[in-house]
């Protein structure tokens, strides 16, 4: 089976930032108290030799940022009801698309679903992978979580 | 730039995105134009001579493939210029929208530089 470092999830995600809203994040340690008050949450799945999915849990100061960053505007211009859900899906859709590119490299032949919005983070499976990011002063929570693989095929 | 562009993409926040890069391109304001999906864009290109569309793939009612087959099949469409801009990373499905003709890709997350460079080299082959 694929394997995916919280290290290397944050790397993904810090480039998917800087790239797409020019924000800056850099990773910190894992609070699991932090991650349960995270508010907004999106996933993406993937399929392929391996399938999985890729989930962000954020708050909406973050989802401001965000969007004010991509449409480059000021955050109290944000109308968070018309552009959080765009915005967290979209990250979502851009840090699955690098993890699948990462998983597959050059010869990829994964495949992206559509990202689509979530409940909040629910608590993760021993497979999964989470990393935790500090952007601009609000945290962003991103989990990979490979599907079980079948006994059958990991004997 | 005397061209029209197309930014066709599911995510009215990341159009914006694009939008304000393609500006720096050096394209005016009310020649860039947006759609949501494959089907949206087919309405526009029938009203609006359209230079370059810039293409995501995932996308609900008509995927970015699905759009570009229907563009090759029109013989009135057939030559646009297409670049793919997303997260798209199946080289078989790359493979088969080069087949069809895609000018180039671009995948997300991109420098806002090479889209800028992108969509130069290929308006500049155009014009």
């Amino acid at each position: 089976m694929s394997n995916l470092t919280p290290d290397r999830l944050a790397e993904l995600t810090i480039k998917a930032l800087e790239r797409t809203a020019f924000m800056m994040a850099d990773p910190v340690t894992l609070d699991h108290a932090a991650l349960a008050t995270a508010n907004r949450s999106a996933t993406v799945r993937y399929g392929g030799p391996e399938s999985g999915v890729v989930a962000l849990h954020t708050t909406d100061d973050f989802l401001r940022g965000l969007a004010a960053n991509l449409l480059g505007v000021e955050p109290e211009l944000i109308d968070l009801a018309s552009y959080g859900d765009d915005a967290i899906k979209e990250l979502t859709n851009i840090v699955g698309g690098s993890v699948i590119l990462e998983l597959g490299g050059r010869e990829c032949t994964y495949t992206l679903g559509l990202p689509q919005l979530s409940p909040p983070s629910s608590g993760a499976s021993e497979r999964s992978r989470t990393c935790c990011l500090d952007c601009e002063g609000h945290l962003l929570f991103v989990t990979w979580e490979p599907a079980a693989v079948p006994a059958s095929l990991a004997a | 730039m005397s061209c029209n562009v197309l930014i066709v993409d599911d995510s009215p926040i990341l159009r914006k995105a694009i939008k304000k890069v393609v500006k720096l391109a050096g394209l005016e304001e009310d020649r860039i134009h947006e759609a949501g999906n494959g089907q949206e864009a087919l309405e526009i290109l029938e009203t609006v001579w359209i230079d370059l569309v810039l293409l995501d793939l995932n996308m609900p009612v008509m995927d970015g493939e699905q759009f570009a087959q229907e563009l090759r099949r029109r013989p009135d469409l057939k030559d646009v210029a297409v670049v793919i801009v997303s997260t798209e990373a199946n080289k078989e499905r790359l493979q088969r929208l080069r087949d069809l003709g895609i000018v180039d890709s671009l995948h997300k997350p991109f420098e806002p530089e090479d889209l800028c460079k992108l969509i130069s080299k290929v308006l500049g082959v155009k014009q």
